[in-house]
């Protein structure tokens, strides 16, 4: 029975992994030509002498694909997530690219990438990059932030690595109180010890009990709807996740017509 | 003393010849014909017709727990509370028992089967498990009631079966089912000694009724033995309540075809004549109930309905076990084995540094593990350190319930360690896998809805507050009698960080450091919540003998 459990876990865990890793894009070349860098600053953050120095920094990586740095600061009916996604079809459809967000009403930045760069900027890689440079957006370093999250994507694109204090933090958090609990539950099954059950205790003993004169009777026949069962739960879950996982974690809808229902993006965000 | 008849030394059980033995000469002797030799043969047959024996009894200085044994047999320590006590004897004048299971498995298979249980116990001390490799076990005769129960009259029962008949919708049919029942069991057993902790009885149950022979003092020779000293009465309606569960097991084997099951019978016990006292002789018998209804057509059930009879009969025995027990401070372990089928329990305390050492081992793997898998964003962190104090505090109201029921010996009701059914691993695993894939849910979720995915954290914690809230009344009204676990406490830090938690979602900061700050909070709680459970699985995994603190002493519990 333990050991049943501990396949199980297992699967779920080889599972989990697989899922995670098949969802990443793979093979995807580098582009020929340089891609286009814009700065589309309709929130006003950035100056001149700022936009120049931006650009200077885009277009380095602009030699993997298309760069946009684009600053809102209005209310907008959705999620930054697809806003994100939609603003990357709109400019990019789904070509190579990156694009850096500073959302000011919602306070929240967010680098959306695709093709060859958002092979090597994952969602994890952008999550980690945001949370590396979110501090310069709250003290208002917006060029700087920028620059830095450029700066980090470069690095990634040459196989260099970037700092993960967060990821490195949370795993810690975790695995401290997985072990904590993985732990007592093995001590637990280690020393389940249940009182005697009924099978034992009818090896114990000498004697039967005898059902004679018997008479059944139907007391009641009614039909009733066929509750969900487990099986049919599952399915649903198993076609929900499916669904989340073949579309990148993104949306799986078509979009203004494009095949394919839109780029595979990869993204992510912090709070600033 | 039963001497031999060659060189006059003592002669003792053998258990794997099942004879007498002289250790001295090596000389074997049957059962019965070293019973006739016993020097106190003349003064047994006085003895049998007053229906007692006279035997030496050693009483521990410390717990003042009572053993018997040969008057020249070396009792250096007390085997109920393990101290090396200074035991005082004196002659005694006890019941003499009815039937006695002689012990079939030696003390190298208990130790042997000791070993096997102890090497993968990591989390106990090493002193514990080297204790039971030395001259730890000591073989008892254990004082038992054993009861014959037999009962005739009438049964209904009630069976559901549903059929699917379409796509939609099933079909269900009940049933009821009459009948005579006429039932006999033999054997049903349970310790009658204050001494020995019922918590640990039953778990190395059962005695097996084919092994019973009639009693003779040449099978206690060579052993320890405990007088009885609780009442046969105090069982009965526990016996009783067994009888029930093997009349049922009985009725689901024949009826399972009507869909019968232990949901379907249960409370409906006074069709079988269940009654809540006997008489001074053990048994009652039962009549007709004037006020019973009867269908008219069922001349056979109604005949058979006026023929109620219930018998209920007792008698002493003397079942071997094998025992051992290891004092930690005011408690003490036991590891027992039944001595005739080997059946074994034993209790092993964790200790708090082997736990903690095994927990950092498993963090590492652990770490690697999710690092290499997953970027956690501070948010989900504090969602999984929610999940984590949920589960930490369901296995703390586990363990309460547990131990609750250990103390107060309640039979009925939750149990909370029973085999978990199919239907809860499958929502388990489900949720598991849900929690697994929570990063690429939140990213799914983000692009399709317009309501963001902190609101589903922030109705996690709300969830959360609400079931500590409940955990935290609940378990403070319901087992708030319990000693030795800090319930309030721990229940309140929960609700407390899960409060913070849902305030923190709320307000949504950007600074990753309110998020980990809380996280360490909850790693804390957590942490002081596993050292609770630590703390109730050792008040579990051993008892305090009443006899510590004896005043007279109501039940044998923990």
């Amino acid at each position: 029975m333990i050991m049943r459990k501990i396949i199980l876990l297992l699967l779920v865990l080889v599972t989990a992994f697989s899922l995670t890793a098949c969802s990443e894009d793979t093979g995807l070349p580098k582009p020929e030509q340089p891609g286009v860098v814009r700065i589309d600053d309709t929130a006003e953050l950035f100056d001149h002498m700022d936009e120049i120095y931006l650009s200077q920094e885009m277009s380095r990586l602009a030699e993997y694909g298309n760069v946009c740095v684009y600053t809102i600061n209005e209310y907008h009916n959705s999620t930054l997530t697809r806003l994100a996604r939609d603003y990357y079809d709109e400019i990019f459809g789904m070509q190579s690219g990156f694009l850096f967000i500073f959302d000011m009403y919602s306070r929240e930045i967010y680098i959306e990438t695709d093709g060859y760069i958002g092979k090597h900027v994952t969602v994890d890689k952008a999550l980690t990059i945001t949370d590396n440079i979110y501090s310069y957006a709250s003290k208002e370093q917006y060029t700087k932030c920028v620059a830095e999250a450029i700066d980090q994507a470069i690095r990634l694109l040459e196989h260099k690595s970037v700092p993960q204090s967060m990821r490195i933090v949370s795993s810690i958090f975790i695995a401290v109180l997985g072990a904590l609990l993985i732990n007592f539950l093995v001590l637990r099954i280690l020393n389940r010890k249940p009182a005697v059950s009924i099978g034992e205790m009818s090896i114990g003993v000498k004697g039967n009990a005898r059902f004679s004169n018997d008479l059944v009777t139907t007391v009641d026949r009614r039909y009733q709807d066929a509750p969900i069962t487990k099986t049919r739960v599952a399915l649903i879950i198993l076609r929900i996740l499916l669904e989340i996982l073949a579309s990148g974690g993104g949306n799986s809808s078509g979009k203004g017509g494009k095949s394919g229902g839109g780029h595979s993006s990869h993204g992510g965000g912090h709070r600033f | 003393m039963i001497g031999c008849p060659n060189c006059g030394n003592k002669l003792v059980f053998d258990i794997d010849s099942q004879k007498m033995r002289c250790k001295y000469c090596d000389s074997y002797y049957l059962i019965s014909v070293a019973s006739k030799w016993s020097k106190d043969a003349e003064e047994q047959k006085t003895e049998d017709s007053d229906n007692s024996m006279e035997i030496t009894t050693f009483t521990c200085s410390q717990c003042g727990a009572e053993i018997s044994a040969d008057s020249d047999e070396a009792v250096t320590w007390c085997s109920f509370c393990g101290s090396p006590a200074t035991l005082t004897s004196r002659l005694t004048r006890i019941r003499r028992p009815d039937v006695v299971v002689p012990f079939r498995k030696n003390k190298e298979a208990c130790v042997q089967k000791y070993k096997e249980i102890a090497r993968k116990q990591i989390y106990a001390p090493r002193d514990l498990i080297r204790h039971g490799d030395a001259d730890g076990f000591r073989g008892i005769y254990m004082p038992y009631w054993t009861y014959d129960i037999s009962r005739s009259g009438p049964f209904s029962f009630q069976g559901e079966q549903t059929q699917r008949y379409s796509e939609d919708t099933n079909l269900v049919i009940k049933y009821r089912i009459d009948g005579q029942l006429n039932s006999n069991y033999n054997g049903l057993s349970h310790d009658a000694s204050q001494t020995f902790d019922d918590y640990v009885s039953e778990r190395i149950a059962p005695y097996i009724f084919s092994s019973q022979k009639p009693f003779d003092i040449c099978y206690l020779n060579g052993f320890y033995a405990n007088a009885a000293d609780q009442d046969e009465k105090v069982y009965r309606n526990r016996i009783v309540d067994d009888e029930k569960k093997l009349i049922y097991a009985d009725a689901y084997g024949k009826y399972t075809s009507y869909g019968l099951t232990e949901s379907s019978v249960v409370g409906d016990l006074s069709v079988l004549g269940y009654g809540t006292g006997f008489n001074e002789n053990g048994w009652r018998e039962y009549f007709e109930d004037p006020n019973e209804e009867v269908d008219s057509d069922l001349e056979a059930i109604q005949q058979a309905r006026t023929r109620k009879k219930f018998s209920l009969k007792s008698k002493l025995a003397m079942f071997p076990v094998w025992f051992m027990s290891y004092r930690w401070g005011d408690r003490v372990s036991y590891a027992t084995m039944n001595g005739d089928t080997g059946k074994m329990y034993a209790e092993f305390p964790a200790s708090p540094k082997r736990f903690l050492l095994f927990s950092a081992i498993t963090a590492i793997p652990l770490f690697f593990l999710i690092y290499a898998l997953y970027t956690l964003t501070p948010p989900y962190v504090l969602f999984l350190a929610l999940m984590a104090s949920l589960c930490a505090s369901g296995m703390f109201r586990k363990e309460v319930i547990e131990i609750f029921r250990k103390q107060f010996h309640v039979t009925t009701g939750e149990d909370p360690y029973k085999e978990p059914t199919k239907s809860s691993i499958f929502w388990k695993l489900c949720l598991g896998g849900l929690l697994l894939l929570m990063p690429k849910i939140e990213l799914w979720w983000n692009t399709n809805f317009t309501l963001e995915f902190r609101y589903l954290y922030l109705a996690t914690a709300v969830i959360a507050l609400v079931i500590f809230v409940y955990r935290f009344f609940n378990m403070r009204n319901t087992y708030g009698g319990i000693v030795d676990v800090h319930m309030d406490a721990t229940n309140l830090w929960y609700a407390i960080t899960a409060l913070l938690a849902g305030i923190i979602y709320l307000i949504n900061p950007a600074s990753d450091i309110v998020y980990y700050s809380l996280a360490f909070a909850l790693v804390a709680v957590v942490c002081l919540s596993v050292t609770e459970l630590i703390r109730s699985y050792n008040v579990l995994a051993s008892v305090r003998p009443k006899q510590f603190n004896r005043s007279g002493g109501e039940d044998d519990n923990a």
